[in-house]
Formats: C-alpha cells, sequence, structure tokens
C-alpha cells in the first residue's frame, strides 16, 4: 500500500496511532505524529512511498508533537524526538516537515552503519552511478534536481549509500531539498515537478521540497555500481568545464564528507579505494543546466564499474 | 654536528604493532590507512619514502637523510635534512613511528 | 500495575541470559527491543552472543544490519581506546609508573568475554596516588589537557573523587580519566590502593596492567554497589556475570575471590555482586559471601529488582524511577560523609538551577 492510497484523514489517524512505517530504500522509518501541517505535506512529499504492513521492526523512530512545556502557549513549536529522545531545537509549529527531513538525515547518519555514508548527492543512468559530493551551497541539489528531471534516476540528493561487501550502492529516494534561489530555478526548469509548501526564514533560508519522480521511488530497491565521482561547483556565466580530479584527494575529501568513515575503519578505507579503482573523478564547474545534464549525458562509464568497452 | 638529546641515534621504526595498508594512484599521490589510529594520510612522495623504509626496517635519521638523498639523486644538504626531520616530527606527533624498541 | 517497560526488559534480561533465544525473537519483538538495548549499550552484545552461539546467520537480514550498526560503533570505540591505552603508554614512557587499565579498556586488551561488542567511551586508568602530579604533569606535556572548565567541578574531582578531572588529547577524542583508587576517598569503605597495585598483572605485550582476576568482579560490584549508577546496572550485571563464569574454571577461585573480598572490606558488594546475578542470570556460586543485615538485604532488592530491569526514561514508572534515585542517594550515602553529602548535592542542584534560569533566559528557540 502506497501512503496515496489512504485519505488524509486515514493517513492522519495513522500517523497518530502506531505511526506510519515508511520504505524509505533499505531502511524503515517510523513516523508518529499529531500535527495537521506534518501530516499533509507528508502526504504530498511521500505520496508513491510504500507502506509496511509486515515488517513490524522499524529502523528509525521518529515522533514529532508539539512540546508539552508551558513554551506551548508562547510559540507555536514542534519537537523531533528519536527514539524518545529530543535530539534539536524545537522548531516552529509550521515547518515540522522541514525539520522531518534534517531530522531524517540526522538519524541516519547516527544510527545506521551497515553501508558506508557519504554527504552527496547521487543520480543513476543506464545502470551506472555519478557521486556528486560537495559542500552545501555549491550547487549540489540543484545539480541533482536538474539531472532527475531529465531522465536521471534519484538515489538520493544528500547521501550515497555504500555496501561495503561490493561497492553498489543502495538508492535511498526522498524529496529534494532545493534552498533559496534554486527554488525558482527549479520550478522553470520543471513546472511538472510536485513541490511541497515554501519554508521560509530557516536557519538555511528559504527551503522548499521538490518530490522525487515515480520511477526513482518505484525502483528504490535497485541498487547499482558507480562510475564516477564529481565535484560540482556552480560558477556565474562560466561554460561547463569537466577536469580530472586526483583520486587520492578525491578519497580524502570523500572520507572528510563521509558521516561514518572514520567509525568503519579499514572497512570505510577499503570501501573507499575500491570506488576509486572503479570511478573516474572529477571536478565540474557549470552555470547552465541544459549544458550540464548534456555534458553528464556524455559521460563514458568505466570499464571497472562494469561498462563493456566498444 | 653535535647531536641534541632528542636528535640522538636510536632507530626509528613505522607502526611496529601493526600493518599499514596502502593505496597509490596515478603514480603521484599515495594513501596510507593506519589500522591502530584509525586515520587516513595523503602521503607526498618523500614523506611516501620515508614511511615505506621505516615500515621495512628501523633506520637512524642520518641513515634516512642518506637513503632519501641517494632515492632522489641529490646532495644531502640542510633542505633535506630539515624536510626529513619535519617529516619524522609529523609522523611521531600521529603515532605513525616509534623510536627503538622494534 | 500495568508496566509497559517490562516485557522488552525482561526479554533483554532473558537474551542476555541465553543468547541461543536471540534466534527465536520476531521482528515485532525486536522494534521493542533494540531502543532499549541500544540505551543500554547492549546492543553490540546481543550481536556477540548470537555470533558466539551460532544463531546468526539465521538471523534476519533487517535485525543483522541494525546489529551490526551498533557492533561496528562498539568495535570502533574499543579501537580508539587500545589506540589511547598505547598513546599514554608511550607518554609515560620512562617514568617507571605502574599503569593500570581498568573497566573495559582491562577486558578489551585482556580479551576478556565482557569486552565483545563492549560499548566504552571513556578509558579508565590507575596510577599510584604518589605520581600523580608527574603523571598529571607529564600528560600535560605531551598533548592532554583537562576539560573540566568549571572550577567547582574541577575541585570536586580532585578533592572528593577518586581521580584527576578528566583529560583528552589534542589530536583525539577518547576521554581518559586517571584514578589513583578504585573508590572515592570519601567512602565510608576503608581500601588501601596500594593492595590493588601490589597484585596487579601484566597484560602481556602492551606495556600495561590491569588488576588481577578475583579484583576484576570486586571492583566491578564495587563500582555498581557503592556509587550507585545504576542507569547501567544491567550491563555492569552482565560483565560480571562474564567474569564469575569465565574464572569458574580455576581451581578455588571462589575461594580466592572470598578471601580477598574480606582483605579489601569488598564483602557487601561481592554478595550483591552474587545475588543479582544469581537473581537475573541464574549463576550459581559455591562459595557465596556472607549476608549482610537482613533488612538491608530486603532494602537493596526492593530497590535492584526494580530499577536493574532495564527501560528508557521515558518508557520508566514512577517506581523505578525511585528505586533508582534510592539507589543513588544510597550510592551519595556510602561515598561521602553526611554533611558534605548536602553540600555537594546542594551546590549541584544551584549551578544546575542558575543554568536552567540561564537557559530559559538566552535560548530562543531557532525558527520561532
Amino acid at each position: 500500500m502506497k501512503v496515496g492510497e489512504l485519505t488524509i484523514t486515514e493517513l492522519g489517524q495513522r500517523l497518530a496511532f502506531g505511526g506510519v512505517d515508511l520504505h524509505v530504500g533499505p531502511i524503515i522509518v517510523r513516523l508518529k505524529t499529531r500535527i495537521a501541517s506534518l501530516v499533509e505535506n507528508f502526504a504530498t512529499l511521500y505520496a508513491d512511498y510504500p507502506i509496511d504492513t509486515r515488517t513490524g521492526l522499524a529502523d528509525i523512530r521518529v515522533t514529532i508533537d508539539r512540546p508539552k512545556s508551558l513554551r506551548r502557549y508562547l510559540w507555536p513549536l514542534s519537537v523531533f524526538k528519536l527514539e524518545g529522545r529530543q535530539c534539536f531545537e524545537p522548531f516552529a509549529l509550521s515547518k515540522a516537515f522541514a525539520m522531518f527531513e534534517w531530522g531524517l538525515n540526522w538519524s541516519v547518519m547516527n544510527d545506521v552503519h551497515w553501508m558506508l555514508n557519504i554527504h552527496s548527492a547521487v543520480v543513476e543512468r543506464n545502470g551506472f552511478c555519478a557521486i556528486l559530493p560537495a559542500p552545501p551551497g555549491s550547487g549540489k541539489s540543484t545539480l541533482c534536481a536538474a539531472l532527475v528531471n531529465r531522465g536521471w534516476r534519484l538515489f538520493s540528493d544528500e547521501m550515497a549509500l555504500i555496501q561495503p561487501i561490493d561497492g553498489r550502492i543502495r538508492p535511498m529516494p526522498r524529496p529534494i531539498n532545493l534552498k533559496n534561489n534554486a527554488i525558482e530555478l527549479m520550478r522553470s526548469y520543471a513546472p511538472d515537478a510536485v513541490f511541497g509548501p515554501l519554508f521560509e526564514y530557516t536557519q538555511k533560508g528559504a527551503v522548499r521540497h521538490m518530490r522525487p519522480p515515480i520511477d526513482s521511488v518505484e525502483r528504490m530497491h535497485e541498487t547499482a555500481l558507480p562510475s564516477w565521482v564529481i565535484f560540482p561547483r556552480y560558477e556565474k556565466d562560466s561554460p561547463p568545464k569537466l577536469t580530472h580530479y586526483s583520486k587520492a584527494q578525491t578519497l580524502i575529501r570523500l572520507a572528510q564528507n563521509a558521516f561514518n568513515y572514520s567509525i568503519l575503519r579499514k572497512v570505510g578505507f577499503d570501501t573507499l579505494a575500491t570506488l576509486m579503482d572503479r570511478c573516474d573523478c572529477y571536478e565540474f564547474v557549470y552555470s547552465n543546466l541544459d549544458d550540464a545534464v548534456e555534458t553528464f549525458n556524455n559521460l563514458k562509464p568505466t570499464e571497472a564499474a562494469g561498462a563493456v568497452s566498444p | 654536528m653535535a647531536l641534541s638529546p632528542s636528535q640522538n641515534p636510536i632507530p626509528w621504526v613505522a607502526a611496529p604493532d601493526r600493518k599499514l595498508t596502502w593505496r597509490t594512484w596515478d603514480e603521484a599521490e599515495t594513501v596510507v590507512y593506519d589500522p591502530g589510529s584509525g586515520d587516513t594520510h595523503v602521503l607526498d612522495p618523500i614523506s611516501a619514502l620515508v614511511l615505506e623504509r621505516l615500515e621495512h626496517q628501523p633506520m637512524t635519521r642520518d641513515a634516512l637523510f642518506e637513503e632519501v638523498g641517494r632515492e632522489l639523486g641529490v646532495d644531502v644538504d640542510a633542505t633535506l635534512r630539515g624536510h626529513v626531520d619535519k617529516t619524522l616530527e609529523d609522523f611521531d606527533d600521529l603515532g605513525l613511528i616509534a623510536q627503538g624498541e622494534a | 500495575m500495568k508496566d509497559a517497560s517490562f516485557i522488552p526488559g525482561r526479554l533483554l534480561i532473558d537474551l542476555l541470559a541465553d543468547p541461543r533465544k536471540v534466534a527465536g525473537v520476531s521482528l515485532r519483538d525486536w522494534d521493542r527491543l533494540v531502543p532499549l538495548a541500544r540505551w543500554v549499550r547492549l546492543l553490540g552484545r546481543l550481536r556477540a552472543g548470537a555470533i558466539d552461539t551460532g544463531v546468526y546467520p539465521d538471523l534476519d537480514g533487517h535485525v543483522r544490519n541494525i546489529l551490526d550498526s551498533s557492533w561496528t560503533v562498539a568495535q570502533d570505540q574499543n579501537a580508539l581506546m587500545a589506540w589511547e591505552v598505547s598513546r599514554v603508554r608511550d607518554a609515560l614512557r620512562g617514568m617507571d609508573v605502574p599503569i593500570v587499565l581498568l573497566k573495559g579498556a582491562a577486558y578489551m586488551l585482556s580479551g576478556l568475554p565482557p569486552a565483545r561488542g563492549r560499548f566504552a567511551s571513556d578509558l579508565d586508568i590507575m596510577v599510584p596516588i604518589d605520581r600523580i602530579t608527574e603523571v598529571e604533569a607529564r600528560m600535560t606535556e605531551k598533548g592532554y589537557s583537562t576539560f573540566v572548565h568549571d572550577p567547582y567541578d574541577d575541585h570536586y574531582y580532585r578533592r572528593w573523587m577518586h581521580e584527576l578531572p578528566p583529560m583528552v588529547h589534542r589530536r583525539r577524542t577518547t576521554v581518559i580519566d586517571v584514578h589513583h583508587t578504585i573508590l572515592p576517598r570519601t567512602t565510608r569503605i576503608n581500601l588501601d590502593p596500594r593492595k590493588l597495585f601490589e597484585r596487579a598483572v601484566d597484560i602481556p605485550g602492551q606495556g600495561v596492567k590491569r588488576l588481577c582476576d578475583e579484583d576484576l568482579i570486586l571492583h566491578s560490584a564495587a563500582h555498581l554497589f557503592c556509587e550507585g549508577e545504576f542507569d547501567l546496572a544491567i550491563r555492569d550485571l552482565c560483565d560480571m556475570n562474564d567474569l564469575f563464569a569465565h574464572f569458574a574454571d580455576q581451581k578455588g577461585f571462589g575461594g580466592a575471590l572470598l578471601a580477598r573480598a574480606q582483605e579489601l572490606d569488598l564483602l557487601g558488594p561481592l554478595f550483591y555482586a552474587q545475588r543479582y546475578t544469581h537473581h537475573f542470570f541464574a549463576t550459581r556460586h559455591d562459595t557465596p559471601a556472607p549476608q549482610p543485615s537482613a533488612w538491608c538485604v530486603k532494602l537493596m532488592d526492593s530497590l535492584v529488582h526494580r530499577a536493574a530491569i532495564p527501560a528508557r526514561p521515558n518508557e520508566s514508572t514512577s517506581a523505578r524511577r525511585l528505586a533508582a534515585w534510592g539507589l543513588f542517594m544510597r550510592g551519595h550515602f556510602i561515598k561521602m560523609p553526611l554533611p558534605l553529602l548536602a553540600m555537594h548535592l546542594t551546590v549541584k542542584s544551584w549551578l544546575r538551577f542558575t543554568h536552567f534560569v540561564q537557559r530559559l533566559f538566552e535560548k530562543k528557540p531557532q525558527d520561532a
């Protein structure tokens, strides 16, 4: 059963009593909430996601509700709890969905260590993944959103989850988190995409979520091998420029951007080293999204990632 | 040159109680993983040479100067000594090498 | 009275007592067990039990992923701790001072059973009291520093506790507690740390020592039953249970343990360690320690039976919280003379209160 098959009332009741167990790629997330705006935004942005009714075992248990303290009478707030523990300062009640998204990232980062988790976007085409690690503000999410609206499959706009055992990447498609200028840009670039509400004045400025393409959600269990690591950087008026980048430096930058590289110890190192064997590494500067997509479409998969040489 | 106590000729040895993992791509930069500290280091060719020799066998600082000079085909001068000394100091601070008791 | 926390807590104890039962846990029971086991830091240990008894491969893949995640964190902490031990050893090289590892670090580097899947974040070491100033100076010189900046806390550690304020190296994250005995100076139990050093044994190949076999158990017991920190009681009981089982094969160990407890004035803690490992894990003890007065035991039973059943804070019942508070007060009572006890709690409460007030006025909720 998918989230979208429930009426908003049914969904609200489930979320309030017992919670909804949601398949998000390799993990099951249990969300409980009584906050009406969160139910509504969740219904929009997670409409295509399957609800788990058989497993009964969640990986991550999230409750978002109004605080019990007296402060609730001063400011309308929402509190994020992971397994019953409050993890962050409360958010404005109306921004509960934004908090759910950030909190979910944080929870995966904290508790899921059977895969190497690198802070980056991942997209896939013809069976090969491109990993796009980048600091916030580099245009990583924008580029990712553009690619998935032009035929690439969304794995994640936030984390590359790599299985140490075979080096394959697990998709964890989620709503794409667009910020500030990227919001209007994407609205005109992908007029048919579904967007959540605009959250203004958050810590990261204005934020708006884009619903992932249905194909990406339906194929959330289909893994793929990585073939490229590309560090994107938006630069005003720059033509698209792809330059080779050292593998040793790439490994270090990925390690620095990984959430659990150090915890995985040698397994983390071996996983990244294998990734380097398999991938071509680049820095990519761009300004125009169509040019960027074209550059990506012209990438040749590596033989080490399983491509057959012509 | 007079030896200060910190420069006495006790040999250095790399990671005496564990095995470092080395990876090199494109012949230029080397990455090494230390299972002791759990740290990953990128090494320039000279640092890599120093660490590799010390992993192979204990060597005094003077022997290292000679070795590095020979490998690079240059004279052992103050610049080279300074560079190797700095490298040894960094490695020591990171726990990658230890003195004596190999 | 219906207590929602009882079911997962009991299940967890059952599984610790007999890890083979892990294979029979349904996914829905795992769903209640995992948050609890994670909270009391025993998830890694459940995995170790499943591996040892050979049932791990039969577990559901989803369960294995969750256990593996926890195990990975525990392994990393253990490796970091082993590394820190080697760093401290090198830092103190040439001083000819015995470094005795305590608790988790000792179990791990000696390869003792409680180490498997154990989470241990802090490194506890013990050095003789007459060398502690030197040790602190050398460690400071080698890049360690204390991060207790609150003068009251600093004073409290040095004056009344059995340790220096926690230290950490500038490049690393492992917190080191340098002790000079195993119980606070203020405790009414009269324990001469020299006796602990006399019988401490070398850990082969590490250049450091640990307490002798008997003292390992007695330390764990004294820690649990005299210090009153009952949050992880079930973990501590589990450690002791493993040690009892491990040393049981040594001929005459029970008698030696009893004699040593008498010598160190720790018969009371040993009695309770035996009593509650028997209560929770059905472990048999052939050489029981003598029973303290009946009302003491009764009081202790009523507290421990409730407080040791693990529960997460939001699942605790008021009865459990009261029991835990009772044990905390009891711990403090043993630790300090009464006027001092009042002072410590008052100062702490006052500090906490002022922090609370500050927070109330300083912190505006984000995004509000």
